[in-house]
């Protein structure tokens, strides 16, 4: 079992290794640290630049994964490779599939604010492609060097999507052998002005989201086996980012969501919590993309997704 | 049949969340004024014209006052049952709670008059100033054929059915508009108004006031039956009761304003249009105020911009009414009194979606294929009897609750509440007999709905324990 990082030389790319040298510190798991390199022209060009730039990146992928190293330790397994794509996403997702990695760490774009993540441009395109589930880091992550993971929460809206989140969240529960939490957010944070019914519209649809999110959550649970430490709840706040915020997390924890890949016209009409959920998390955020091959328990190689060439 | 809904089962069902849910008390008496301005003018204004000059000649002007006067009272009848029982679904609720469960359904029949006929009637009228704006500004129109009813020399109405699938889009993707988008919609519909007023004055002549009244007091009173239709939406203010600070003075307050300025405003336009032109030329005209704006300057873009604006505001107040129509079906479906499918949350939007589908394929219909008179007659209907309920409404909960704690009492108790039911059944006794028989034959259907189906499905009649369910 591999879980794969995507290196880069900034904060984002530190961050993204602390995440995955914690991930890796329980489960059996080994961890493939992986720079992508922009691929150089191979045939010789005027006044050899070409192979000066080539030069220059080698040194600079040394450089960045001996600081990768030192960051990581030798406490836990892992193997450092450089390799070089048209771009980013290509690479990683290529070191995916050839290193057998069954989920991609990546790190936080820098525009976002602290302690949550940010969707960067690259993100965005392995959060569309990736056949893996994919563990997002906030910005300025930093857990103890030695700390592991702790619990596993899965956010759970009763939907299919979250039924695969669900199952994804189990697996790594399993495989961690950590204790995990059920959490259906209650958000109320649209209010039409001016309503022609009162204010407490909205209070009424919260309400019942509450008490069909219980019902769905009571009909997961029950197909859960004995041996998993389970606790499950609904919280609720005026947006995402409170309703999460509510929760206690503990240092070690990361949430589970499913994420439906939306076309781009859909996502103007139906947006998609799931992205609003990566916002405002403040822990990281292990994304199931639709369709994707989930191998988080046992020990297979993953699959080869139909996804890739989509 | 009669069975009442406890006070405290609502306020228990609507409780604030312990986790800090509580909406606080942040409405001024602006922006409640603003409140109650934004949901009222745009919905009939802009219409209404065409169809009531004809019935009360340049009299409409007085229609309009009686209107405004009736609107304005059964609005703080609202305010005190609002203030005492806190909770959505507008009158149905409040009847439920006074009257029993067949009358609330009954209300409830009547509310889908005034949210889903209103909200077909007011996206026919977007369609004519669509189409205005259209031929404003790039001379050509819509076909009859897709733009009109069928009884209207048309097979549907293309552009009323779009509007009503793009709101419900809108509204299912879980859009709503904000405080401020109100308080804007507001600004441009009264600079439209304004505009309207001042360049229908230039065109002002005397003799186009003469006859005043053609058709008399009677004519008189059917139109200002018909108008009601434009004052719908004043009673949002009341709803807002428990967001509002220091609702005691800003609720009455706001009441007052919004019905001074809308009333003002609906006065100075309909003396502009009857000034404008000889009142028979009212019939028949679509998007009546900007065609009226074309005739008196003989150029097309100050038309262009009243058709611009009312294009834009008309779109918010449909999406306002949907809205609110939805959320009463809602309320009804949690009552039992519906099937459980208004009352299902999507998932993915959080928000009623196939109820909001059901609302608006309903309205689409509506919008598409009947005529717009009859639309506004059946709105007004619906809207008055529901007043009405509601006037008398606060006299029972006055006798059988006295110790209720009331937010806001009716000043001139129970002189108000009479007089608000009086001017409402006067109103009502001005529509045309087909209204009467349309009305008639939809509380039939009620019926059998109630009688079928929500008189055993209803959670009161099945003996849930509404009140005592455990707060989660």
């Amino acid at each position: 079992m591999n879980y794969l990082v995507g290196l880069t030389a900034d904060r984002g790319g530190r961050d993204a290794l602390a995440l995955g040298r914690m991930l890796v510190r329980t489960g059996d798991v080994t961890l493939t640290v992986c720079i992508v390199l922009p691929e150089v022209w191979g045939h010789p060009s005027l006044a050899r630049v070409d192979a000066e730039y080539a030069a220059f990146l080698k040194q600079y992928a040394q450089d960045t994964i001996a600081e990768a190293r030192e960051f990581v330790g030798d406490a836990v397994q892992a193997e450092y490779v450089s390799t070089s794509a048209p771009t980013a996403t290509e690479g990683l997702i290529t070191t995916a599939r050839e290193k057998d990695a069954v989920l991609i760490v990546l790190g936080s774009a820098r525009h976002g604010p602290f302690g949550r993540f940010a969707v960067g441009s690259v993100t965005n395109e392995v959060l569309h492609t990736a056949p893996v589930p994919l563990a997002l880091t906030p910005r300025g992550y930093s857990p103890a060097s030695d700390a592991r993971l702790r619990r596993v929460t899965c956010a759970f809206a009763g939907s299919t999507r979250s039924r695969t989140a669900f199952d994804a969240a189990v697996q790594l529960s399993k495989r961690h052998d950590l204790p995990l939490r059920l959490i259906t957010l209650v958000v109320r944070d649209r209010q039409m002005y001016p309503s022609q019914v009162g204010y407490s519209a909205e209070r009424l649809v919260a309400e019942q989201w509450r008490a069909q999110a219980e019902e769905a959550q009571n009909i997961a649970l029950a197909t859960l086996p004995d041996d998993v430490t389970v606790e499950a709840g609904v919280v609720s706040g005026r947006n995402w980012e409170e309703a999460l915020d509510s929760l206690p997390w503990k240092e070690g924890e990361v949430l589970v969501v499913g994420s439906s890949r939306l076309g781009p016209v859909k996502r103007v009409f139906l947006g998609s919590s799931s992205t609003k959920i990566v916002r405002s998390s403040p822990v990281p955020v292990v994304v199931i993309p639709r369709g994707a091959d989930v191998h988080l328990a046992e020990d297979t190689p993953a699959a080869r997704s139909s996804d890739l060439e989509r | 049949m009669f069975r009442r809904k406890p006070v405290d089962a609502f306020v228990t069902e609507t409780r604030p969340d312990a986790e800090g849910g509580e909406l606080s008390r942040s409405i001024g008496l602006f922006q409640l004024t603003m409140f109650g301005v934004g949901a009222t003018i745009g919905t009939g204004i802009f219409i209404v014209l065409t169809e009531a000059v004809p019935e009360a000649g340049p009299g409409v002007v007085v229609s309009f006052a009686l209107a405004g006067i009736t609107a304005a009272l059964t609005a703080v009848c609202y305010a005190e049952l609002a203030s005492t029982i806190p909770v959505s679904g507008s009158s149905y609720s409040y009847t439920y709670a006074t009257m029993g469960e067949i009358v609330a359904f009954g209300v409830a029949a009547c509310l889908l008059l005034e949210y889903g006929v209103s909200a077909a009637a007011v996206s026919v009228g977007w369609g004519q100033y669509l189409n205005e704006l259209l031929f404003d500004l790039f001379g050509f129109r819509i076909p009859g054929a897709i733009n009109a009813a069928p009884g209207e020399g048309g097979f549907f109405n293309l552009p009323a059915i779009v509007l009503v699938t793009l709101c419900g889009l809108l509204l299912i993707r879980g859009v709503r508009e904000s405080a401020t988008a109100n308080t804007i919609m507001v600004l441009i519909k009264l600079a439209i108004l304004a505009l309207f007023i001042v360049v229908g004055f230039t065109g002002f002549s005397a003799e186009n006031l003469e006859p005043f009244a053609p058709f008399g007091i009677a004519g008189i009173g059917a139109a200002a039956g018909s108008i009601f239709f434009s004052f719908i939406g004043l009673d949002a203010v009341s709803t807002a009761g428990e967001e509002v600070h220091n609702p005691r003075r800003n609720l009455p307050l706001a009441i007052v304003f919004a019905t001074i300025i809308v009333t003002t405003f609906y006065i100075l336009v309909a003396l502009a249009g009857v000034g404008a032109q000889p009142y028979q030329q009212f019939a028949g005209q679509e998007a009546g105020l900007s065609a009226i704006m074309r005739n008196i300057t003989g150029s097309t873009w100050p038309a262009a911009v009243l058709a611009a604006g009312a294009t834009i505001s008309i779109f918010s107040v449909t999406l306002v009414v949907l809205y609110g129509q939805s959320r009463i079906l809602f309320a009804m479906g949690r009552d039992g009194m519906l099937p459980e499918i208004f009352h299902r949350v999507d998932p993915r939007t959080l928000a009623p979606v196939r109820n909001t589908i059901i609302v608006c394929t309903f309205v689409g219909l509506l919008a598409g294929f009947v005529p717009l008179g009859v639309l506004i007659d059946l709105t007004s209907m619906g809207t008055l009897v529901a007043f009405t309920v509601v006037s008398i409404g606060v006299i029972i909960l006055r006798r059988t609750q006295p110790d209720l704690p009331r937010g806001f009492r009716v000043p001139g108790y129970p002189v108000t509440p009479i007089l608000s039911a009086a001017f409402a059944l006067y109103l009502i006794s001005g529509l045309p007999y087909t209204t009467f028989a349309l009305f008639a034959v939809w509380l039939g259907v009620a019926a059998i709905i109630y009688f079928t189906y929500s008189a055993k499905h209803s959670r009161l009649a099945r003996g849930e324990a509404v009140a005592t369910e455990e707060p989660r």
